[in-house]
């Protein structure tokens, strides 16, 4: 059992890593977001159930602080000499939000197979008037190239079709937002031809 | 001679992945995504902004054309009266939101430091810290240096002199009394706040005795302190110790017997890298260690969640580790930390 230093009259003097603040704080320039609520059921089986939830990087504001007051408001201090709430407008301020997101080389299992995308399609959650770019990369390239814009309007399924339709064996996409307009997106189909393909892809 | 196939992707619950070879990764992962957040159902989506909460700054900027100095703390404080004082602090000054202003609780601090703030609910008070300036109290509108107490002689005698620790960093309520650590000189020490003889538990009466002490021989300093169930945590980079109560304060025909707490050692590896990484998720801790983030349930051996991000994580700068901030909010954990020039 320890007691209080009233009986200790040992003295400090072995710390070493001292580091006080810095008079000149940084700029907190990422901030990852780990989605507690989203359980992949990949995951499952760990001692907490969100061990493996998703993260997510956030760039474009510099918290030195986060808060949440009573009514369950979220606030962070700014590096910028402002005091933001957060999750509200589609803007950092006047800043628009660049949104990007890649999806994993897609060899439908089968790298050594020539394949063409036909058309795409998109599911798309409704923002009529905003714009959603969609680019592809195919192989090993490094370029990304555009491959359409396409309105958010009410529809079903709406498709991008390829026009050039590269041949390739695997290929890449990244969905990006446009002016920082907003964008959700449920899912998306690839329509592919796979070359000398004698069984079916499960 | 080709065969049609369609390729259907809905679930992007993954997330990023920056430790695995892109072509390893999971086909709900992504190595490269930004400004996306990931739905409940494995959606994803452009993040929402964020809008300023009143068009000034908290402190205006030194010169014309200079930038405002930054916001490095804020809290919002409700008194017993449910009085709400949104406080925020920039420059050398605490300000607090009025309903078009920001208007001046106190001025003077050491420009740029973090405060570190915790509410006595007995004495209905806003207690604060800021590791350079000394001890403070507010009552949400003006802010004072805490006046030590005022022993009487038969106290000094029994109890000891009243001297609050020089400039501590940090600060936690806990078992109804304040708890002040990293005081100047002594950054491995945790100050608590002890009785009268009447039998008062008072936030402005330390004495040189009072104290623990975080024992690690790594010889590192505490960077957090956490009250959490029925202990307080107190976290080094590296360690995790538990303070517990032992034995309560006793008062015998003037004789003072003061409180007693036991250590115990949670963990020799993992520990916190700043105060403001930590928040509670799902009914345990999260904070960040220094190789990543991790759940504690207070007891047990933290377990860590970043993996997919590790390589993300361990680029942050050492230096600035103390500055690290966090926050648990609607199923989301926020973590926003400074990386090396350039990257991201």
């Amino acid at each position: 059992m320890f007691n209080q230093g009233r009986f200790n009259h040992i003295s400090f003097n072995s710390i070493i890593d001292v580091e006080g603040y810095e008079a000149t704080i940084v700029q907190n320039a990422l901030t990852l977001v780990f989605a507690t609520d989203v359980v992949p059921l990949e995951y499952a089986g760990e001692q907490y159930s969100y061990s493996n939830s998703p993260w997510a990087p956030l760039t474009g504001y510099y918290p030195n602080q986060w808060m949440v007051d009573r009514e369950q408001n979220l606030y962070y201090a700014g590096h910028d000499g402002y005091v933001y709430e957060h999750g509200v407008g589609a803007a950092d301020g006047d800043v628009p939000i660049n949104a990007y997101y890649t999806v994993p080389p897609i060899d439908l299992g089968v790298p050594d197979r020539k394949k063409r995308v036909r058309w795409i399609d998109l599911d798309l959650k409704a923002y009529p008037g905003t714009h959603l770019r969609i680019f592809y990369r195919k192989d090993d390239d490094t370029e990304w190239k555009l491959l359409g814009e396409v309105e958010q309007k009410e529809s079903d399924h709406p498709f991008v079709k390829m026009y050039d339709r590269p041949l390739f064996r695997k290929i890449q996409l990244k969905f990006e937002n446009v002016d920082g307009q907003k964008f959700v997106l449920n899912s998306f189909a690839l329509d592919m031809a796979v070359r000398a393909q004698r069984r079916e892809l499960v | 001679m080709a065969q049609r196939h369609r390729e259907v992707r809905k679930d992007f619950s993954g997330g990023l992945n920056t430790r695995d070879r892109v072509s390893v990764l999971h086909e709900s992962e992504s190595a490269d995504m930004r400004n996306i957040v990931v739905g409940k159902r494995g959606t994803i989506e452009s993040r929402r902004g964020g809008v300023p909460v009143l068009n000034k700054p908290v402190t205006d900027p030194s010169s014309p054309g200079a930038m405002p100095p930054p916001v490095t703390s804020i809290y919002e404080y409700v008194d017993q009266g449910g009085g709400t004082h949104f406080l925020a602090f920039a420059g050398d000054s605490l300000k607090r939101l009025d309903v078009d202003e920001w208007s001046e609780v106190k001025g003077g601090f050491t420009e740029d430091t973090m405060l570190e703030f915790a509410v006595h609910p007995q004495q209905d008070k806003l207690l604060f810290v800021n590791g350079a300036d000394g001890y403070f109290e507010s009552n949400g509108v003006t802010a004072e240096q805490v006046n030590p107490y005022d022993p009487t002689l038969e106290e000094e005698g029994e109890i000891g002199q009243s001297t609050v620790p020089g400039n501590p960093k940090l600060i936690a309520y806990y078992d109804y009394r304040v708890w002040l650590a990293n005081v100047t000189g002594f950054p491995d020490r945790i100050y608590l706040s002890v009785e009268d003889l009447n039998g008062n538990t008072l936030y402005n009466y330390f004495t040189s005795w009072s104290w623990l002490r975080a024992t690690n021989k790594k010889g590192e300093y505490i960077t957090a302190l956490r009250a959490f169930g029925d202990r307080l945590l107190v976290f080094t980079r590296t360690t995790i110790t538990a303070i517990l109560p032992a034995e309560p304060f006793q008062i015998a025909q003037g004789s003072y017997i003061p409180p007693s707490y036991r250590m115990q050692v949670i963990s020799y590896s993992v520990g916190a890298v700043s105060q403001r990484s930590i928040d509670v998720v799902g009914g345990n801790l999260i904070f960040m260690g220094v190789d990543g983030v991790y759940i504690f349930d207070g007891t047990n051996a933290p377990q860590q969640v970043s993996h997919r991000v590790g390589p993300t994580i361990k680029g942050v700068r050492r230096h600035y580790w103390d500055q690290v901030c966090a926050v648990a909010h609607d199923g989301k954990y926020y973590l926003s930390i400074p990386l090396e020039a350039g990257e991201w």
